[in-house]
């Protein structure tokens, strides 16, 4: 248990240029680890290709039956983008508190 | 009964005359604002009216002949100058202590008799003021200025845009290669955003699982429900450029004309049917079911996506006709903090007693109880969510203080002082921002007098004869950052050494310290720099103190500064006092917490793999300094085999914790310590487990910086 968790640090602006590159690491992440954090607060600006990545991931997780969280905070860009695009359930100072919860679940 | 209608009234006046106080600051720089002039009014007015109701007869009279002037003001027959405006703060500050029973009857007769001058000295020539040109009848000046600014409206009515708003669906499906033509969807969801009232609801079904997911392919298309004037031609050109490359339909669903806001919403079912997606039969078969129509129509085969968003479209109307009743009446209530905070902690004991729930349910292995348990873990955790909601504030309720106290002490020290805010949006828990008012007006109080230097000095340097004081505040992870930013003089590096000197805080080896450590003396206890101690800042109690009191909050300072150019304080503070998520470890068979927005990473290493001399362990092809917890908290028992590395950032720089065994994360609820334990170091609270037994919260900076000073100790 103990020495199957895992934390990848996200920083920058993740664009669709550097979207394969974090799904072989998340993936291989996912394979290695039974939780794999993603910590969230260094990201600074966002395009769609990183709501690709995030839902992709839970669903791999969950086929896997791995946990995959996010954790930190989102910055306020991201914030922004994910609230435009409808990504986020309840209100900001609540994703403030629990990224994890704050992004919709998917659909089941 | 009466008191406490007394002491609402009391809170409501303070509201008031915040408001009005910063109207009047608005008015100094802008004078002829109609919409400033009349709040000002307004303000006065109000609590005229509200003191005669509850018995501050005295207040009722002051706040009436203040009032009269005013609404000369208003009317255009006096003009608005720096001396109405001091007059009106100082009956502003009048009626505050008057609302507490510290009334000066000298102020008050001043502020009448100055009142009374002013119109006298201002009625014969009106000439003086804009509004001259305007015959000064009354009541008419206001609605010509006004007039006079709805000039511009013509200009915007040769945009076709609709008398009322139309509700929209708007269906967006770009195609799979949309990003190979540049363009980021969600740029195009913010134009439309602009138009209107919006909510978008992403289809995310599609996306496929990490293996099988090419990331150059968008698979996320939207439905999107906007309220705008805006035509159907509108929200098209938004598109324009990707029409190509994405599928886009826009269907008008209503147009919100008075009567219909009377009538009830569409039903659930009704909006199901117009779309096709399900007959009258399965909606009226469902309905008799009595049920929750959504969850039967599920079971029933429509699809569950059509469902939650047919419930969107529902929402949307419903919420866009609240918010057109809520413009009618107001409908916040008044909460007493006390009971928001006994709310928080009967909050943070359920939280403890779901997780003990949780526990002790998984434990037994029954289905239905489980159940239960986390239905209500998700209720649990909503009411957490939305409890801590209700206690944020944004910043900004603080930060329009400091308009005046800038204002006062610029005009005391005869210096020139403007002011910029920047995020006063930005939220904060209530006990954090309540607690941050003091340190914030000494570190203002610093600039101005310190800092900024006099318009004589500062021209001769070739700066503007205004200086210019910056308050900022920011979300940065898991913190806000507030800065507070002046562009005077700059620390000067040998005053405060020579000072330091002098006090005996540090020796007389300084060549080899750093201007940072230079400026961190600044916050040793019994430090200031002014060479002559003025009544505003120099009394001793200083830096110290403020940096104690953001400590204690959980928060940090810093200082940058450069010669000649300013200096900026940064204070760094957590978001909130009482949940926080957590890494739960274990150090001798106990537990313990790190605060997870200080974890970087986990590792793990061998016994052996540490280079005990040195304190370091090879990590990403560096060296990593590690602090052995255990070591450090005198843990008994023996080091395991194999240990981890919980590896966390500290100022920039990486540092590992060893610990015996990570377990995961977990939500953790702060309990103070005792009285007896406050002191201790590295520790900043306390928590309770699941199973009941307690668990430290360490205290990441401070367990480095013991460990430091502790090194350092040996090396001598």
């Amino acid at each position: 248990m103990a020495e199957s968790m895992y934390v990848v640090s996200l920083e920058g602006e993740i664009r669709v240029q550097r979207a394969e590159e974090i799904r072989a690491e998340l993936q291989d992440a996912l394979t290695t680890h039974e939780q794999v954090f993603l910590n969230v607060s260094h990201v600074s600006d966002i395009d769609l290709s990183f709501v690709h990545l995030l839902y992709a991931a839970r669903r791999f997780a969950k086929k896997k039956n791995r946990t995959f969280r996010l954790t930190g905070t989102f910055q306020e860009t991201v914030v922004r983008r994910l609230q435009t695009g409808g990504f986020l359930a309840g209100n900001i100072s609540a994703a403030a508190r629990d990224v994890d919860e704050a992004l919709l679940p998917l659909p089941e | 009964m009466q008191d406490d209608f007394k002491q609402n009234f009391r809170e409501e006046a303070y509201e008031l005359l915040n408001s009005l106080e910063e109207s009047l600051l608005e008015l100094e720089t802008n004078p002829e604002n109609p919409e400033e002039i009349s709040a000002v009014f307004r303000a006065m007015h109000t609590i005229k009216g509200s003191a005669a109701m509850f018995g501050f007869d005295e207040i009722s009279s002051f706040a009436h002949s203040v009032e009269n002037i005013l609404d000369e003001v208003r009317n255009g027959s006096l003009p608005v100058t720096s001396e109405l405006i001091n007059l009106t703060l100082k009956a502003r500050d009048q009626i505050r202590s008057l609302l507490v029973e510290e009334g000066d009857p000298a102020l008050q007769r001043e502020v009448i008799s100055g009142l009374d001058s002013y119109r006298e000295k201002h009625t014969p020539t009106p000439r003086s003021h804009s509004f001259a040109e305007e015959p000064p009848t009354s009541g008419i000046g206001t609605e010509e200025v006004e007039g006079g600014a709805t000039g511009l409206a013509p200009i915007e009515e040769t945009r076709a845009e609709h008398d009322f708003p139309r509700i929209y669906r708007v269906v967006f499906e770009p195609h799979e290669e949309i990003y190979f033509s540049g363009t980021n969807p969600l740029l195009l969801l913010e134009e439309l955003e602009e138009l209107g009232e919006f909510t978008a609801l992403p289809r995310i079904g599609e996306i496929p699982s990490l293996e099988r997911f090419d990331p150059e392919k968008s698979v996320i298309s939207w439905e999107i429900f906007l309220t705008s004037r805006c035509t159907v031609n509108d929200i098209y050109d938004i598109f324009i450029f990707v029409e190509d490359r994405a599928h886009i339909e826009v269907q008008l669903i209503e147009e919100l004309e008075p009567e219909t806001e009377e009538q009830e919403g569409k039903r659930l079912g009704e909006i199901l049917i117009e779309r096709g997606a399900a007959d009258r039969e399965t909606i009226e078969k469902a309905v008799s079911l009595q049920k929750r129509i959504g969850e039967v129509l599920v079971e029933q085969g429509v699809s569950r996506e059509e469902v939650v968003s047919a419930l969107k479209e529902q929402e949307h109307i419903r919420s866009t006709r609240e918010r057109t009743q809520q413009e009618l009446s107001s409908s916040s209530i008044r909460v007493s903090s006390e009971k928001l905070d006994s709310q928080i902690d009967l909050v943070g004991e359920l939280v403890t007693l779901q997780a003990r729930l949780s526990q002790s349910v998984l434990s037994q292995g029954n289905g239905e109880l489980q159940t239960i348990s986390e239905q209500l873990e998700r209720l649990v955790s909503e009411l957490r969510d939305s409890t801590m909601s209700i206690r944020m504030l944004p910043i900004g309720t603080t930060f329009s203080k400091f308009r005046r106290l800038v204002r006062d002490l610029s005009q005391d020290l005869g210096k020139e002082v403007e002011i910029e805010m920047e995020g006063a949006e930005t939220e904060l828990d209530k006990t954090v921002i309540d607690r941050l008012g003091d340190p914030l007006v000494h570190i203002i109080r610093n600039s101005i007098d310190h800092g900024i230097e006099p318009p004589a000095v500062r021209e001769k340097n070739g700066k503007s004869r205004a200086g210019t004081v910056h308050l900022s505040a920011y979300h940065a992870g898991a913190t806000v950052q507030v800065s507070v930013r002046d562009d005077g003089a700059g620390l000067d590096r040998s005053a405060i050494l020579k000072k330091a000197q002098d006090r005996g805080i540090i020796g007389t080896n300084v060549a080899d310290l750093s201007d940072e450590q230079v400026y961190e003396l600044v916050f040793a206890p019994g430090f200031s720099t002014a060479t002559n101690v003025t009544q505003v800042s120099g009394r001793g109690v200083g830096m110290d103190v403020v940096k104690r009191e953001i400590e204690n909050l959980g928060g940090t300072i810093r200082i940058e500064s450069t010669p000649g150019k300013g200096t900026e304080m940064i204070l760094s503070l957590p978001l909130t006092l009482a949940i926080i998520d957590g890494l739960l470890v274990v150090i001798g068979g106990d537990h313990y917490v790190f605060p997870l927005s200080s974890v970087d990473e986990c590792v793990d290493i061998g016994v052996g793999e540490a280079n005990t001399k040195s304190d370091t362990i090879s990590y990403r092809g560096s060296l990593l300094p590690i602090i052995s917890l255990g070591e450090l908290f005198h843990a008994e028992g023996e080091r395991p085999q194999v240990v981890q590395v919980v590896v966390s950032e500290v100022g920039e720089k990486k540092i590992g914790f060893v610990v015996d065994e990570v377990i995961g994360g977990y939500q953790t609820v702060i309990k103070n310590l005792g009285k007896l334990y406050r002191n201790v170091q590295g520790v900043s609270g306390a928590t309770i487990l699941g199973d009941g037994t307690v668990a430290l919260i360490l205290d990441v900076p401070r367990l480095v910086q013991i460990t430091n000073e502790s090194r350092e100790v040996e090396q001598r």
